[in-house]
């Protein structure tokens, strides 16, 4: 029973905590300029974090390692402070970004501009770390985070035609925009896979202590949780393509996506679009801030967990305080959120090489993972993503040039 | 009992006497010996060891960095490997780990800092 509590739990929470910022700004965009057409794109970054999130959920639970720890262990000093260094660097803008959304939905719920709520912003997220534990985090917001359901329902509500919904789920090249179009499926790419979930989610299943009968909640909550989360993308694409491509509102200023559900369903549309909005962004928050200190301390073998006192693990808690305080000052200063969430996808997209190749080799080490390696299907599918992630690495310069602005 | 340095030492992280993490083995000691087969006789934790390690200009950088500025790396703690025992994933040594130099940015953060933030 409680097994099965803790399964749902699991999804629940996967689902409540999938969309933030750039989820919701990159899919609002792609559906307004072209329709239903890179749904592909949301597809096919969902099941490429599905498949990392139950790989560095497997290895979690088989070896006590985090991704982190795994990636230092295995391939030393020397090669960790890649992986270290861009992931803080991107963890940190994606991190801005995120207090940018839930200071634009107070924004545009209370008019008084999103520089001024930028820093309560940042304090309150640092509040939450500092008092709250590891489920107060991870699941108190994203329980909060089911209000996104609110798009699913509105998506329903426009009737789109499923024959062409479905017809977007296949890749096609586009007829008009090509720069943007490619430019938008990287930032799609990048919104999905984002490096700092997995480091979030491996470290998790430490702190919950998951040992190998884990594993099927693992799978479950990855295959579903995940599932769940990419229809969530996909039902705010569907929206912008109904509401916004019709009336050719094309999202050049974040406020624009406040009027998203306001056609589906009036005043209260709006209402729940900033509580979605803000809730999602804040969940996203603290769960970076999070990562970020996750992944410096497993680096250097610091002690760290969220459930122990702030002073227990000085070092651990002084990083995840200076972080989200000067991510918050980013914001504080007046960088346009919209801009800066579609250069921070760009470049999460740009970063996914450094850690998405080196899992082939730890779910592949017997010494590590045993006779919870990848089999077959697993390494091919990783090998198609690794082969995706440099193609993506690839164009994200030429396209961050031509298709950005 | 056989130990591969860099499988089962290097990059490990070391915990105490008490299983605090202090670390991880940022390097190795190697003890020459004449007319004899050179034996590990310690490792080392530290920023200015790991900040070696990554060679080339970015690794020089790092360590001219610690030089100039010694109270931005701690010391570093070096430890014998009789002390040791080691799974093949975490390293542990049989001391208190509170007073070395690995642990003292711990212990003057929570002292000076932390620990004058309410709540902590």
């Amino acid at each position: 029973m409680k097994r099965i509590l803790d399964l749902t739990l699991g999804i629940v929470t996967s689902i409540g905590g999938f969309l933030e910022a750039g989820s919701i700004i990159t899919a609002v965009q792609a559906g307004a300029v072209f329709g239903y057409k890179l749904l592909w794109t949301i597809a096919l970054g969902t099941l490429g974090l599905m498949l990392l999130v139950e790989q560095s959920g497997r290895l979690a639970a088989v070896t006590g390692r985090t991704v982190g720890d795994a990636l230092r262990e295995r391939f030393g000093i020397s090669f960790y402070i890649i992986p270290l260094v861009t992931g803080l660097l991107v963890s940190f803008l994606v991190l801005a970004s995120e207090i940018g959304g839930v200071s634009l939905a107070l924004q545009m719920a209370t008019g008084i501009s999103f520089q001024w709520w930028a820093m309560p912003v940042a304090f309150a997220g640092w509040f939450l770390l500092w008092k709250g534990n590891f489920g107060i985090v991870e699941k108190g917001s994203s329980l909060l985070g089911l209000v996104t359901i609110v798009f699913v329902v509105a998506a329903l509500k426009l009737h789109p035609d499923w024959g062409r919904v479905s017809a977007g789920l296949l890749p096609t090249a586009p007829d008009h925009d090509a720069a943007r179009y490619w430019y938008i499926a990287v930032s799609i790419i990048g919104a999905s896979i984002s490096p700092y979930l997995y480091m979030f989610y491996s470290s998790g299943a430490v702190e919950d202590g998951w040992g190998t009968d884990d594993l099927s909640t693992n799978k479950a909550t990855a295959v579903l949780g995940m599932s769940f989360g990419g229809v969530l993308s996909a039902a705010v694409l569907i929206i912008a393509a109904l509401v916004f491509l019709p009336r050719g509102i094309q999202v050049d200023r974040y406020e624009q996506a406040g009027l998203l559900l306001p056609p589906v369903l009036g005043h209260t549309g709006f209402v729940l679009f900033l509580a979605s909005l803000g809730i999602a962004c804040f969940g996203a928050t603290t769960e970076i801030t999070l990562a970020m200190a996750y992944q410096l301390a497993q680096g250097f073998g610091w002690d760290w967990s969220e459930n122990a006192k702030p002073k227990q693990n000085a070092r651990f808690s002084l990083t995840y305080t200076v972080t989200i305080l000067l991510a918050g000052l980013v914001m504080a200063v007046g960088i346009d959120p919209l801009e800066l969430t579609n250069f921070s996808m760009m470049l999460t997209a740009a970063s996914l090489p450094v850690t998405v190749i080196p899992m082939f080799v730890l779910m592949n080490d017997e010494a590590l993972v045993g006779e919870h390696r990848n089999r077959w299907f697993s390494n091919a599918a990783l090998g198609a993503l690794s082969i995706l992630t440099i193609v993506v690495l690839l164009s994200a310069v030429p396209l961050q040039l031509l298709g950005g602005s | 009992m056989e130990l591969r340095i860099v499988h089962d030492l290097l990059d490990k992280v070391v915990l105490d006497e008490g299983r605090r993490n202090i670390g991880r083995v940022d390097g190795v000691v190697l003890e020459l010996r004449r007319g004899a087969a050179p034996v590990v006789s310690a490792f080392e934790i530290g920023g200015r060891v790991w900040a070696r390690r990554l060679g080339g200009r970015i690794g020089r950088w790092a360590v001219a960095l610690g030089a100039r500025w010694p109270a931005l790396g701690n010391g570093v703690t070096r430890f014998a490997m009789r002390d040791v025992r080691t799974t093949g994933i975490t390293v542990s040594v049989k001391c208190d780990g509170r007073p070395t130099p690995a642990l003292a940015w711990e212990n003057w953060l929570r002292e000076h800092v932390i620990s004058r933030i309410p709540g902590a």
